[in-house]
């Protein structure tokens, strides 16, 4: 890794850290400092538990939307480090090496809020937090032990991690290259329309009109994260090979999307 | 030391030309530092290399010196030099052009012998 | 030891920029920078510093192709008009940000010119007025270690003071360490002196490129009555001419014909760089007008 590399990474991952205690501050401010005053001003503090808001806070998910947002971020980076003579490739190397770095961190923040907070202060066992997880499926497919399936766990979660940021990465090196005014109207009309198109595959398959057959995607989809085509899977104990490599090759497609985007950037007047 | 830059002349030759008026008015006294090619640079906004130009026609004509490591001095010799080159000059520069504005103006020799002892006399 | 610019050839909108361009910028050099307003200036500079990607053609820096390249873009700053510095940012948090991607920064001769200027260097970028945006671009540019430093517009918004103190720093800073600046100015009187090399740019192409003091040995005005001055700069090389009563002036650009016997009522004098400029950049629509 050239040194120019290594100083855009360590800029930039000072930065996304930075605005991640601020994130994480407000998240702490929202969920419980808030109802707090609340229940003061209505005279109901009695009723407010600091464990019951501190224990539920979600961090994993949290963190999910956090990176997706912090990693789309693109131009104000890009037109600094132009300015500071760095390369659009370099730019674009940090910005991985950036995602790879903060996934991580945010996955060890998440498992540590899970099993250190989230569990304990709900009388939970971490096994059932494990099996309840995205990636509960999975864990326990290299042995019964809650050690190595939290470790699995946690492979698996940076890894959708990584894949989130970049694809924050290529939709907001793609926005970046159109004006302002089109930027909103994307940022707008792009989620609609998402919405709209997932709200009619549920209505759809919910009703079970015959016209729309969701079968073969749905054995796509099997397919793609490892689950048995026929019968019922074995839940915690399927192999995580099939999504490892689906996940892998979603970022790489979308990392080589966020370079090629990237490639194309300008500087706006 | 007043630099006039209207002039159409190279600046490097005007740079030139001004020290050596300097001198010969010995604004800049014989032995004496002259200011450093920064400084004239700097004061008038000419490239320091423009400003060199100009020294070293000096330089060639001896009459500052580069002394390693401290700067330009006038050479000891500099201001009796600049007199006899313009001595030589004068008839040139001032008689020819005097007589010829004359004629012009139709003044006679005698006339003009008159003005001359008229300038001396009041100057 | 150079930067090379070799058959630049760029089009915006299907409209031609910059049409086969070719320059070389030495090291520690003056340049000066002349065109019109939509020259093409900034997307020659832009170019050179790998912002914007030229459709054809190439730019090196000592053999070692610049576009893309951290190794050759850590060696150049490009001062430019639009502000890359974000709003938000504290003024020394500027010179840090520098410092780490430039791998130094005089940060001692920094907080001397801010004190010069009278710049707060604890105030954010997004409150700064126009002439103090360019004075703290104008301080950075001034401070990095770069080999080659690219100042667009260096003077927009500054009053004649800080002009001044800006030309005087330049000299100060270039003698004691000398490094190349390309300065990208409409203020031509102010540099004429200060440059030792002027590229012009005019119709997207190059139309001068040369050391200034040969430059203006080779352009004159011719003037006299007009007869005269017609005979005598018949065949020669007429950027353009002015009139003022009976007297008529020619501006030639090129070597004049010795041979020939000048009139004793033509004088010949040298132009400066400014009158030149505007007379090889005239468009011909201007120069009519300009005569009547």
């Amino acid at each position: 890794m050239s040194t120019k590399v290594r100083t855009t990474t360590r800029y930039l991952l000072t930065e996304q850290l930075k605005l991640l205690g601020w994130a994480l501050l407000a998240v702490v401010m929202i969920m419980v400092i808030i109802p707090l005053l609340f229940s003061l001003v209505t005279g109901n503090i009695s009723n407010y538990s600091f464990t019951g808001s501190i224990s539920n806070l979600a961090l994993g998910v949290l963190f999910f939307f956090f990176i997706f947002i912090i990693e789309s971020l693109t131009y104000d980076n890009f037109k600094l480090l132009i300015q500071n003579g760095i390369s659009r490739r370099t730019y674009w190397q940090a910005r991985v090496n950036t995602v790879v770095l903060l996934s991580l961190i945010g996955t060890i923040l998440a498992f540590i809020y899970a099993y250190g907070v989230h569990a304990p202060l709900n009388h939970l066992s971490s096994n059932s937090i494990l099996l309840d997880a995205l990636h509960g499926p999975y864990v326990y497919f290299f042995g019964n032990n809650l050690v190595l399936g939290i470790l699995v766990g946690m492979l698996l979660t940076w890894i959708f991690f990584i894949g989130t940021g970049l694809t924050g990465m290529a939709c907001g090196s793609l926005l970046a290259l159109f004006s302002k005014w089109i930027q909103r109207l994307l940022v707008i009309v792009v989620p609609v329309l998402g919405a709209f198109l997932l709200g009619f595959m549920i209505s759809a398959s919910d009703h079970q009109q015959t016209n729309y057959n969701f079968d073969g995607l749905v054995t796509v989809f099997k397919f793609l994260f490892g689950f048995p085509l026929h019968g019922n899977p074995k839940m915690g104990y399927l192999n995580p090979t099939m999504p490892v490599i689906t996940m892998l090759i979603g970022c790489a497609i979308m990392g080589g999307l966020a370079y090629l985007f990237n490639r194309k950037l300008k500087i706006k007047n | 030391m007043q630099f006039n830059f209207n002039s159409t002349e190279p600046i490097y030759l005007q740079v030139a030309d001004q020290i050596e008026e300097a001198i010969f008015t010995e604004t800049f006294a014989e032995g004496e530092q002259i200011p450093s090619t920064t400084e004239i640079s700097k004061e008038f906004h000419i490239n320091p290399a423009t400003v060199l130009k100009g020294m070293n026609i000096l330089v060639d004509n001896q009459l500052i010196e580069k002394r390693r490591g401290v700067g330009m001095f006038v050479i000891a010799s500099a201001q009796s030099r600049i007199v006899a080159k313009r001595r030589d000059q004068f008839y040139t520069d001032y008689v020819k052009k005097l007589v010829s504005e004359a004629r012009k103006l139709h003044i006679t020799q005698a006339e003009l012998a008159q003005l001359i002892e008229r300038g001396f006399s009041e100057s | 030891m150079s930067i090379q610019v070799q058959a630049i050839q760029h089009a915006f909108h299907g409209q031609t920029v910059l049409d086969d361009l070719n320059l070389t910028i030495e090291p520690n050099k003056i340049y000066g920078l002349l065109g019109r307003n939509g020259a093409g200036k900034s997307t020659l500079l832009n170019i050179i510093s790998s912002r914007i990607f030229a459709n054809s053609g190439s730019v090196t820096m000592d053999d070692q192709p610049m576009q893309d390249n951290d190794s050759t873009l850590g060696k150049l700053y490009l001062m430019s008009e639009v502000n890359l510095y974000s709003e938000r940012s504290r003024i020394k948090q500027l010179f840090h940000t520098t410092a780490l991607f430039y791998g130094d920064f005089d940060f001692a001769y920094a907080a001397k010119l801010a004190d010069s200027f009278g710049l707060d260097t604890n105030a954010r970028f997004g409150k700064l007025s126009t002439g103090y945006r360019t004075i703290c671009k104008l301080i950075i540019a001034l401070c990095v270690p770069a080999d080659y430093i690219f100042l667009d517009e260096p003077v927009l918004g500054l009053d004649a003071n800080h002009r001044e103190l800006f030309y005087q720093e330049l000299i100060e800073t270039y003698s004691d360490n000398p490094r190349t600046f390309v300065i990208s100015t409409h203020l031509i009187e102010e540099v004429a002196n200060l440059i030792e090399h002027v590229f012009v740019l005019d119709e997207h192409r190059l139309t001068l490129d040369g050391d200034v003091s040969d430059i203006l040995t080779q352009a004159y005005t011719i003037t006299g009555p007009a007869t005269d001055v017609i005979a005598y700069t018949q065949g020669l090389n007429v950027i353009g001419e002015d009139h003022l009563g009976g007297i008529t002036a020619h501006y030639v650009y090129g070597s004049l014909n010795d041979d020939r016997p000048l009139p004793d009522t033509v004088t010949v004098e040298h132009l400066d760089l400014q009158k030149l400029f505007v007379n090889l950049t005239n468009t011909k629509k201007e120069a009519a007008t300009h005569v009547n």
